[in-house]
């Protein structure tokens, strides 16, 4: 089960697209969330989809301008650091915060989510809020990237 | 002679809920996995600056009580947050509350514990 925003659904359907050809998986009435590690995919899928998801973090300015734009918006999960331990969760760590620095630079929108697939995994508005705390947001932007609005 | 009032450590204590798939955790297993959880996130010198200590942790109610630096709030509540195993298992550490007052934060955790 995925947070997402607060009047919202609380499962998103997220799709993981090499090309374009996959972008046909996006399930309608649902959140949907593009997830590619190649960001030109992504600027693609931008007006497809509600949610754009890069699981290395990797920036493009321009994906970031186009998404605030846009009014889409960027996830980041918290269940990418909670399967990491050690060095790997450092380098991600200081990825998602470098991340985070461009997207709050940028005005890009930024959704913070669980990414739990089981029961031990979710975590509760407050714990997200943390997260975003610790990434380098402000408590509200922290309190607007989970509730939604 | 006593420390002047703006040298003194503002101390914030953290209720924690944890939750296990292998059952109820023992004090034990709940500050080894506290306490790798703060060295993981924080580092030795995180946890120093932090002032983190675990105090006290319930085993019939599965909830700890963490105490720490005002300063290092969030980080030590980040740390918990990204716990992910205890004993050996999956497991969640859900942050309830935080408090000034360890007796305030004690009287929450019964009342919850009773809803």
């Amino acid at each position: 089960m995925n947070n997402a925003e607060k009047n919202e659904v609380k499962e998103f359907n997220e799709v993981k697209a090499a090309g374009s050809r996959d972008f046909n998986k996006a399930v309608k009435g649902k959140f949907n969330v593009l997830a590619s590690e190649n960001n030109e995919v992504l600027k693609q899928g931008l007006k497809r989809f509600e949610a754009l998801y890069n699981p290395t973090y990797a920036f493009d300015i321009d994906l970031l301008q186009k998404t605030a734009i846009n009014e889409k918006k960027m996830l980041v999960k918290v269940s990418d650091l909670v399967h990491t331990r050690g060095m790997t969760r450092a380098r991600l760590l200081s990825k998602m915060i470098f991340f985070m620095r461009l997207c709050l630079k940028y005005k890009a929108r930024v959704l913070i989510a669980s990414g739990a697939k089981n029961e031990f995994e979710e975590k509760n508005k407050n714990e997200l809020e943390t997260i975003g705390i610790i990434l380098g947001m402000k408590w509200v932007e922290a309190k607007k990237a989970v509730g939604g609005s | 002679m006593t420390l002047k009032p703006t040298l003194r450590e503002n101390k914030r204590y953290v209720a924690f809920k944890a939750s296990c798939e292998k059952g109820k955790l023992r004090e034990e297993e709940a500050k080894r996995a506290v306490y790798s959880g703060l060295l993981g996130l924080l580092g030795e010198l995180g946890i120093a600056r932090t002032r983190a200590r675990f105090l006290e942790f319930d085993e019939e109610k599965q909830t700890g009580i963490v105490q720490c630096e005002r300063s290092g709030v969030e980080e030590v509540k980040a740390a918990i947050i990204l716990i992910s195993e205890a004993n050996g298992g999956k497991a969640r550490f859900e942050v309830v509350r935080t408090s000034g007052l360890i007796k305030k934060l004690k009287a929450f955790l019964e009342l919850e514990s009773r809803a």
